[in-house]
Order: structure tokens, then C-alpha cells, then sequence
């Protein structure tokens, strides 16, 4: 017989063949009550055992916590095909028991999730994951295209509506964080630039480096990444949420193409806006140098807008220009990929969120290192 | 009298995947009548609904309006189809980025050739039927569960379709409401001879409107029974039958 320190007590007993367990106390849950087969291990059954009978006369109180017990009791008993006779437990008790047990369905069956896989098995199946997510990449690329092609066509049922309310969305409304983050910009290259080159007496040459560095590649990069944060996952979560509640679904059902309604727009309304936007941050970005070289290196504005120009060439300007067009169509097509491929729960949309800014960072820096070496071959 | 039946589906089989959720499902529903697809929990009623609206293209098998393979069927006709449709979705599933009008004019905008003007009076005409006069310019996240839904409903049978699918449209309705919808079902199908496909699991539902119910199985994945769910509740033998329709819980039906 053994005292256990809760306030739920349990004593066994052997009695010929039949091991009763005799239930005491309360047994409820904000009290720590022991568990059987702590219980059972320390009890030293005999092997011979036949039948496990419960007793609770001096039970007081009891919740789940004791259904917890006599679960794991009956568990222990099937395992050994033993009698398990609850007869004495009280009405209730026996009852939501009982419930517990056909609750499991045994008809329907029940799928083992698989363990760690072997190493080969995991190459294989990142191989085939990434085989497949090309395929999807490369599938929704092509929906795109030919819905493109089908605006020409008049089949398309597009909005036009809808793609100036997606360039409302992606450029007047990110005015301000772009034109911050480029004005920043133009005022750190000024710096350094004027640091750099006025060790060797060339500091002249500060608006010419700002200049071509914003218009080439800091303009159009930061405002990649800029929409790629905040419009790209927009794009996700949006449709993300859409394809959760079904709304695609609703779409589809009134044969009305999700690409053309939902990702055309959006993908023509930000590849127009993304080079206007990237011709205000470029401005803003001359901008900001122009302060710096006017508080530290004193050059009046006007030699500094002079120099700009006669530095910068229109072909400058345009590959630029022509770049991020490009980014913005990477930025919809990421926001949209994944939003569409959202799995249907609310984690699903944080992940193709999540999922849709990685996507459009990783592709717009790989697409910019395309450009660069396109440029310099082209000496453009 | 060899009628083509109005929906026909044929040894169908529906996956996601590798995963097989249904196999072997054949039944036909004539015009004018009211199928409901019942079952257990996870038996895959909505998967079936979803791949008889073509969201989902089978495994194998078909599903044939009037005769014709909705699968197979070129752009043309699928589209055909598809405006002969109406689906009542479990959440509703309106458009979140249009207030109720612009939902129920969606359909009318792109199908029709009516007037601005002509539109709005039949929006206005299909929300009042809903019950929702005077909701025109809410958005959805500003009513409540059962609103959607109506809602949905005005959605759906905007076009006055032929074929109208309801997927669980009591869930989350009060019983009074229930009742309404399953009225609105029976009227409409009187009315407009609407042939009428509905997942639920809804006993009260399914032996006020059913002409016929095909119930599928979790366990073999497959259809259990086929016919009308009075006969079903008294001739079948099969216990699976007869427990899900008259509610006998096995061990835990209530003690008297």
C-alpha cells in the first residue's frame, strides 16, 4: 500500500486474481494527481493478473483529471487483455468514459506519419519539391503571358479599373517611404563620395557619381526593394486571403480567370508605376547629394544640377528605367505566385506572404546581376 | 422515355495529389430535381461538390451536363456552363474588396448587356429576396455569418441559374433561417425548375428537400447508399445508413 503526497489519493490491492484500485480524494486538474503508469510501474504487479477493478466510495470530487487516469488505465489493462470492470464508477464517470473510447473511429484509418527519412530519401525529395515549384514558377509565367496576350484579343476580362487602383495602391500611397529612403540615399553616396574623392583634389566629380550611381542602380534597386516589402506582400496576403475564403474559388465558378482578374492588372499596373517611381526617387536622391555638396563642399546648386546633366546620359536614365519595369513585373508576379499557391489557412498566408518578399528580393538581385552583364556587353 | 439526365456523374475519382479522397461515384440527378450529398466528417462531400463545379478536374471518370463532359468540353463550353451555375459557398465567399452590390452585380456586368441602371434594380431586387434591403453598400466583413450568406446566395442566383449548388448551407445558420433556405430551395425548384445539388449533413434539411441523397463513406471512400432518404432510413441494411440518418449514435445514443 502506498501514500502518494497529492491531494487525490490512490491505494491498490490485490485481491485473488483481480488487482483493484482503489480511487480516494479530489481529482481535479489545478492539483497535481498521479499519473497510472507511474503508479502501475511502482506498484510491482503479479504477472498473473486477470482483471482490474476500480472502487471509488470514498471519491470526493473529480474532473478530466481523473479521466486522464482511468483512460491510461484502460489503455494498460486492453494492452495486458485484462477485465477492466468500471461498475463502481459513478453514473457520469463511466458514461463520458465510455464516449472518450468510441470517439476513436477504429473503422476510419488512421495515416502513421513517416519518421526522419534516410538521407537519399530527402535529397530526393528537395530535388522533386524544387522540380516542382519550377514547374509552378514557370506554369504561372505562362498563364500570365497568355492572358496578357488575350487583353489584345478582347477575351480577356480584365478591369482596367482595377489595374489603375493597383498602380493608386503601389505608387502615390508609397510616395513617401521611397522618397525618404532614396533622399537618404543620395545624401550617404554624397558623403562618401565627397570623402573619397576629395583626397585627391576631384571632389567635383561628387554629382556625377551620385548622379549615375542613383539613376542606374540605387534608384531602381531600392525601389525594388521598397515595393517588393510593401506591395509584393500585399499582393500575397491579399490574394492569399481570397483563395482562403474561397473567393477565388467563387471566381472561377462564374468562369471568370483569377489571372486575368486578380494578377494581369496587377502585374501591368506595377510595371508602369514601378519606372515612375524610380524617376522620383532618382530625383529625390540628386536631391539629397545636392545638399551635402552644398553644406560640406559648398558648390551652389546650379553648378551641381550642371554637372548632373552633363554626366548623365539619357541612355543612363533609361537603363534604369527599363530595369525596374522589370522588377515591378517580378514584384506582382512573386506577390501573386504566392498568394495563389497559399495553402488555406491563416499560417498559409503569413507563409506565402513571407515567402512572396523573399521570392521578389532573391529575383530582382539575380534579374539586376542579368542587367549588368547585358549593359556592359552592350556598352549601354 | 430515355431522358439525358441533367448531371450525370460517372465512376468518378477525385485526388488531391496522391491522395485519394474518393473513388468510384456514379449517380445522375434529373432536372428539376434536388440531390444531397450527406455523409460523415471528412468524407469528401465538398471535395465532390468542387470537382462536379470543375474546380477540380478528376482523376477519372466524368462529370456529364446534359450530356456533355465538362472536363473535355472546350473554353466555349465550359463557359456555357459555368453561367448556367450557381454556387453557394460554405463562408459565402464574397468578394471582401466589394460592398454587397458590386458582388451581386458582378455576374450580371459580365454576363449581361443590361444597363447601369437595370442592374442595380435587379441587385436590389435579389438582395430584398435575401432579405438584406438596404445592405447594398456594406462590405462583407460588416455582417454577420448568416448575412454572407444570404448574401452569397444573392450572388449565386443572380443569373438565375440553372443548377444550383449549395456547399453546407445551414452551417452557422439559426434554425429559423435553416428553414427559410430549405423553403427558398423547394420554391425555386418549383418555380424555376432549378435542379438543386446540396452538401450538408443536416438530418432536418435532407428529409425536407432531398428527392435523393447519395451518401459517401470515410472509411471506403466511396458512395454507401443512393435514393431517396426516406426509403433509405426504412429499407436500407446497411447500419452506416441507417445510424447517420436516424441519429443513432452506437454505444452513445442517450439512455432513457
Amino acid at each position: 500500500m502506498s501514500k502518494y503526497p497529492y491531494a487525490s489519493q490512490v491505494e491498490l490491492k490485490e485481491t485473488g486474481d483481480i488487482l483493484v484500485i482503489r480511487l480516494m480524494g479530489k481529482w481535479v486538474l489545478d492539483k497535481a494527481a498521479p499519473s497510472f503508469n507511474e503508479f502501475i510501474e511502482r506498484g510491482d504487479i503479479r504477472p498473473d493478473v486477470s482483471g482490474l477493478m476500480l472502487e471509488t466510495k470514498n471519491l470526493e470530487d473529480w474532473d478530466s483529471s481523473l479521466l486522464v487516469f482511468l483512460n491510461q488505465a484502460k489503455e494498460w489493462s486492453d494492452g495486458r487483455k485484462m477485465e477492466f470492470n468500471c461498475d463502481c464508477l459513478p453514473h457520469g464517470l463511466g458514461r463520458l468514459m465510455l464516449q472518450t473510447q468510441s470517439a476513436v473511429d477504429s473503422r476510419v484509418e488512421i495515416v502513421e506519419p513517416k519518421g526522419q527519412p534516410y538521407f537519399a530519401e530527402e535529397v530526393g525529395n528537395y530535388t522533386i519539391s524544387h522540380w516542382c515549384d519550377l514547374r509552378e514558377f514557370s506554369d504561372f509565367l505562362g498563364e500570365i503571358i497568355v492572358s496578357f496576350f488575350r487583353l489584345f484579343t478582347g477575351a480577356s476580362r480584365m478591369r482596367w479599373v482595377d489595374c489603375f487602383r493597383s498602380m493608386q495602391d503601389t505608387g502615390p500611397m508609397a510616395l513617401p517611404i521611397v522618397g525618404l529612403i532614396s533622399f537618404l540615399i543620395g545624401v550617404t553616396l554624397a558623403f562618401q563620395a565627397a570623402d573619397l574623392l576629395k583626397d585627391y583634389g576631384s571632389e567635383y566629380f561628387t554629382p556625377a557619381f551620385v548622379g549615375l550611381a542613383m539613376v542606374r542602380e540605387m534608384g531602381p534597386i531600392m525601389t525594388g526593394i521598397v515595393l517588393a516589402g510593401r506591395t509584393g506582400a500585399a499582393f500575397a496576403s491579399t490574394i492569399g486571403s481570397m483563395k482562403v475564403a474561397e473567393e477565388i474559388d467563387a471566381l472561377r465558378t462564374f468562369a471568370v480567370s483569377p489571372i486575368d482578374y486578380l494578377v494581369l492588372p496587377r502585374v501591368i499596373g506595377l510595371s508602369i508605376m514601378t519606372p515612375l517611381m524610380v524617376i522620383y526617387a532618382n530625383s529625390l536622391g540628386v536631391i539629397g547629394g545636392m545638399m551635402v555638396a552644398k553644406l560640406t563642399l559648398n558648390m551652389p546648386v546650379e553648378t551641381y544640377i550642371q554637372e548632373t546633366f552633363l554626366n548623365i546620359s539619357l541612355m543612363d536614365i533609361c537603363s534604369g528605367l527599363i530595369k525596374s519595369s522589370v522588377f515591378g513585373m517580378i514584384i506582382a508576379y512573386s506577390g501573386c505566385l504566392r498568394g495563389m499557391n497559399c495553402e488555406s489557412s491563416s499560417t498559409g498566408v503569413g507563409r506565402a506572404t513571407t515567402s512572396a518578399v523573399v521570392t521578389s528580393l532573391l529575383l530582382i538581385i539575380i534579374s539586376n546581376s542579368i542587367f549588368a552583364v547585358l549593359y556592359s556587353i552592350y556598352e549601354i | 422515355m430515355s431522358e439525358i439526365p441533367h448531371i450525370e456523374v460517372k465512376d468518378l475519382e477525385c485526388a488531391y495529389g496522391d491522395y485519394q479522397v474518393l473513388h468510384d461515384i456514379s449517380f445522375e440527378v434529373n432536372r428539376a430535381e434536388i440531390l444531397v450529398i450527406m455523409g460523415r466528417s471528412g468524407c469528401g462531400k465538398s471535395t465532390l461538390l468542387k470537382h462536379m463545379v470543375g474546380l477540380y478536374e478528376p482523376v477519372r471518370g466524368q462529370v456529364l451536363y446534359d450530356g456533355l463532359d465538362f472536363a473535355t468540353g472546350s473554353d466555349q463550353e465550359r463557359e456555357m456552363l459555368l453561367r448556367k451555375f450557381g454556387v453557394l459557398y460554405q463562408g459565402g465567399a464574397l468578394w471582401s474588396s466589394m460592398t454587397l452590390e458590386e458582388n451581386v452585380a458582378f455576374p450580371l456586368e459580365e454576363y449581361t448587356n443590361l444597363k447601369r441602371g437595370h442592374i442595380k434594380e435587379v441587385v436590389d431586387m435579389k438582395l430584398s429576396q435575401m432579405g438584406l434591403k438596404g445592405f447594398q453598400q456594406f462590405y462583407p466583413n460588416e455582417l454577420s455569418g448568416g448575412m454572407r450568406k444570404r448574401a452569397g446566395l444573392a450572388r449565386a442566383m443572380a443569373l438565375d441559374p440553372e443548377i444550383l449548388f449549395f456547399d453546407e448551407p445551414s452551417s452557422g445558420l439559426d434554425p429559423i433561417s435553416s428553414k427559410r433556405l430549405d423553403d427558398l430551395i423547394l420554391s425555386l425548384r418549383d418555380l424555376f425548375n432549378t435542379t438543386v445539388v446540396v452538401v450538408t449533413h443536416e438530418l432536418d434539411s435532407i428529409f425536407a428537400i432531398a428527392d435523393q441523397a447519395v451518401m459517401l463513406s470515410p472509411q471506403t471512400k466511396s458512395m454507401i447508399a443512393k435514393g431517396n432518404p426516406h426509403d433509405l432510413i426504412n429499407n436500407s441494411t446497411d447500419d452506416r445508413v441507417t445510424e447517420f440518418l436516424g441519429r443513432k449514435g452506437g454505444r452513445f445514443s442517450r439512455e432513457s
